[in-house]
């Protein structure tokens, strides 16, 4: 499946490690590739970065054409070289005033502004689609909102990462971390499963509500029941805070399930003076989740 | 007030009035209790005229989810006279004026007489909605002014005449470097692809990327420079021209403004009336009878009231509910009963009924005749009271109670008072709730209910006095005598003992023992040693 089959009719959240890792690069990138089948809305999470940006008057802006959807505030939108008509207003009201879902009528460049109240974000995304004012919705899910982002619900996800060989150790670690969890099973098991016919008669289940760290592996898991424990439970992947080993280990000894789906749909490698196959040798054989290199290398290695 | 809606379990039946508009749920959440008989009265009346047209039409019809459907699409908006209202606001406005039309359209007229619902803002409406808007959403068109129009023009030419030279540009790359930018803003290109980078540079701008990379963005020519600045300056003129069209807008709208409150008001009693029929559809709710202020000696009469709580309780249990029946001939009542004989339901029962009727709400009940109270009181234990009890013990907490709700006695008010100093000895209890019953028995503006097992209180003239029947003995013992329900375990234990309660109020006559006590702690598994002993020794 194409990347755009996989953005179109969805909403995927764009996430990257940090600061530079090329999330907006990308995010303008798939707004093109999305434009194709249909309108694209663009949402961000959060409106934190409102002062640092009004300091430096240099909002990151992104560029619109006619018919894309925004969730910016009215400001925002005015101060836009685009133009757009107000289709809805998001409940609650930010630093920089109320906020809008909008239309661009005409190209130009917008700054994003999300909401701090999850809840108003959640029905904002759940008017766009009821009234089918775009096809596709991308949100540009910054790292430290990863929390916020899953508990949305019913998305995808693309990573951005930038490598070159200072942090290849380091990218492949997490690279392979988030492998790993892209393949943790979902609770409960479907119906007719082998493991759901084990699972739901097994009564020694731990449903974890905050983050899976290694201090509460060793205090709750660990302390007495582990050998007993039929399944391990975490709200979503973005709870669980434990390295590669220490979550092999803990799938050696138990089997640790998530309640909202994992479905990570590709991740945007950038590399600098690295190929993709020594990035693929580095990654290994179990490596299973798809690759996008360098979108903007020319010759193009399409994206789409 | 919030003991009486804690006692009542309350808060999660109001909760299931969902009115369909943000001002009908302000109304509602900030609702107190309604002491004016007038007003509720005009709040039955319209849930009345609502219930019929539902039912004429039908709770599933499309008519119904048409008419919600705009309901809910009403939205805030700004309430005062302004200078200006910014393009939200507007926005506001003109979904409220879309929605509110077009819902007048689908109402027959004898509601909208009946609700007073008017609509005389077509100028208004059309002003909001001029040119090719989508018809709910807003924005500045062009057709505001001429002004306007030109300078969106020439940024459009401007557009075109850009797009035109990014395409000259992509295609004069394209031939000198085989690059293809296309919608992309730079790319990443192999030092190799570019040859000489300082010629490289007169077209396009280089920053290093990797050793063996570039990333290179083409370069703006002189033409493109001047098309983006006089963009700019064309955008900075355009906001100043919105500006001036919002001013007008102001005007306009200011002008409209009590008219378009007024719609707002009328429109929030037909929500709210649509709401309160719908609670009265779903739940089987009936008209409370408020009798006249005047009528002081019209007392509350109960026909099949359901404590809805208890309701659902009992349905998620499996067990009976016994809808409750009673008829108090007098402004004070004793009520008397065994444990778990239905005393305490019985007051939730009034209670919850009577905040229904105060909400404006019709009740639970076949029939209801009440009185409209200006205080509701609660005087007894509440759960979860830990943090209103500041260190008072549970007698002491009843007393604090008490003492606060006394100085509301001299108006009209509903006092439950709930097995009242249960926790101190029971000869100072009941000369207490003695006391407290003369004192009542001369005040006919109180309504006082009070549930207790001291059956030593004084008997006065004045006084209603009645018990909950109980544990139906005959039946009981006929049923034990072909089961097994001595080894059930205690979910069965309650339906049984539900099953031979009679949650039926009769009169006391002070002479009748009320004494299920060891029959239900037997029932409930009690070893049969201790209860036959204890019942020896009860019979003396």
């Amino acid at each position: 499946m194409s990347l755009l089959e996989c953005i179109n009719h969805a909403s995927t959240a764009i996430t990257g490690f940090g600061k530079g890792s090329g999330k907006t690069t990308l995010l303008s990138y798939l707004l093109q590739l999305a434009r194709r089948s249909g309108p694209c809305a663009i949402v961000t999470i959060g409106a934190e970065n409102y002062s640092a940006q009004v300091a430096a008057k240099l909002p990151t802006r992104i560029p619109v054409e006619a018919g894309d959807i925004v969730v910016t505030s009215l400001p925002y939108a005015k101060a836009s070289g685009a133009r757009f008509e107000i289709l809805d207003t998001v409940a609650g009201r930010v630093q920089a005033g109320r906020l809008i879902i909008g239309r661009a009528l005409r190209p130009g460049l917008v700054s994003l502004l999300g909401t701090e109240h999850l809840s108003n974000l959640k029905q904002a995304l759940a008017t766009i689609r009821q009234e089918q004012w775009a096809q596709s919705i991308l949100i540009d899910g910054a790292v430290n909102r990863l929390t916020q982002v899953c508990s949305l619900g019913h998305l995808q996800f693309i990573y951005t990462v930038q490598i070159d060989r200072g942090n290849l150790r380091q990218v492949v670690a997490k690279l392979q971390l988030l492998n790993a969890l892209s393949k943790l099973p979902v609770w409960p098991p479907s119906p007719g499963s082998q493991q759901q016919n084990e699972e739901t008669e097994g009564l020694n289940t731990i449903h974890l509500n905050g983050p899976l760290t290694s201090s509460v592996l060793e205090r709750t898991v660990r302390s007495d029941n582990l050998h007993r424990l039929q399944a391990l439970t975490v709200t979503d992947f973005s709870k669980v805070f434990l390295s590669l080993k220490e979550l092999n280990r803990l799938q050696v000894s138990v089997p640790l399930y998530i309640h909202v789906p994992f479905r990570l749909i590709g991740i945007a490698v950038v590399v600098r003076d690295l190929t993709p196959q020594e990035l693929n040798q580095a990654l290994g054989p179990g490596f299973q989740v798809p690759l996008l290199f360098n979108p903007f290398q020319t010759p193009a290695q399409a994206l789409n | 007030m919030d003991h009486f809606l804690a006692y009542a379990e309350f808060a999660s039946f109001e909760q299931r009035m969902k009115p369909f508009t943000p001002y009908g749920r302000d109304y509602w959440q900030e609702l107190g209790l309604i002491t004016s008989q007038a007003k509720l009265e005009e709040l039955y009346d319209r849930t009345a005229e609502a219930l019929n047209f539902i039912q004429e039409i039908g709770l599933k019809s499309t008519l119904f989810s048409r008419i919600t459907y705009h309901l809910q699409r009403l939205p805030r908006f700004p309430q005062a006279v302004q200078d200006l209202y910014d393009e939200v606001e507007l926005f506001e406005l003109k979904k409220f004026l879309y929605n509110y039309r077009l819902l007048l359209e689908l109402l027959p007229s004898k509601l909208k007489e009946f609700f007073h619902l008017e609509f005389h803002s077509e100028e208004l409406y059309s002003l909001l909605d001029l040119g090719p808007q989508s018809r709910e959403a807003f924005f500045v068109v062009d057709e505001y002014s001429t002004e306007l129009a030109q300078l969106r023009k020439a940024i459009r030419l401007n557009d075109v005449r850009m797009t035109e030279l990014k395409q000259a540009t992509d295609a004069r790359l394209q031939s000198l470097y085989d690059l293809s930018f296309g919608e992309l803003q730079f790319l990443v290109v192999p030092k190799s692809v570019l040859g000489d980078p300082e010629k490289a540079r007169e077209d396009l701008s280089l920053e290093p990327f990797d050793s063996s990379s570039y990333l290179v963005r083409p370069k703006m020519s002189g033409e493109m420079l001047t098309l983006a600045e006089q963009r700019r300056q064309w955008e900075v003129q355009e906001r100043a021209a919105e500006n001036e069209i919002l001013r007008d807008l102001a005007q306009s709208v200011s002008r409209e403004l009590d008219s378009l409150l007024s719609y707002r008001k009328q429109v929030t009693e037909l929500d709210l009336a649509l709401s309160r029929a719908h609670l009265a559809l779903n739940y089987n709710l009936v008209r409370p009878l408020l009798m006249a202020p005047a009528a002081l000696d019209g007392n509350i009469q109960i026909e099949d009231g359901r404590f809805i709580p208890c309701e659902e309780a009992c349905q998620e249990r499996g067990t009976d509910y016994q809808p409750l029946k009673a008829r108090l001939s007098s402004h004070t009542t004793v009520l008397f009963g065994s444990n778990m004989g239905g005393k305490t339901i019985t007051l939730k029962t009034l209670a919850f009924l009577q905040l229904c009727a105060q909400k404006g709400l019709y009740v639970p009940a076949k029939q209801f005749r009440t009185r409209v109270y200006s205080h509701l009181h609660y005087i007894g234990e509440v759960n979860g009271a830990g943090s209103m009890r500041q260190g008072l013990s549970g007698f002491g907490f009843e007393i604090a109670q008490f003492r606060q709700a006394f100085d509301d006695f001299r108006e009209p008010t509903l006092a439950l008072f709930d097995e009242f100093a249960r926790t101190t000895n029971s000869g100072e209890a009941q000369a207490l709730i003695s006391a407290i019953l003369r004192q009542f028995s001369n005040r006919p503006q109180v309504t006082a209910i009070f549930s207790t097992h001291f059956r030593g209180i004084l008997r006065l003239p004045e006084v209603c006095y009645l018990r909950m029947k109980g544990l139906n003995h005959q039946r009981l013992r006929l049923s034990e005598a072909s089961s097994q329900a001595g080894q059930s375990d205690l979910l069965e234990r309650l339906k049984l003992i539900d099953s031979f309660m009679d949650y039926v109020l009769v009169p006391d006559d002070g002479l009748s023992s009320v004494s299920d006590a060891i029959e239900i702690a037997r029932l409930l598994g009690v070893d049969d040693t201790i209860t036959s002993f204890a019942h020896e020794l009860y019979q003396g």
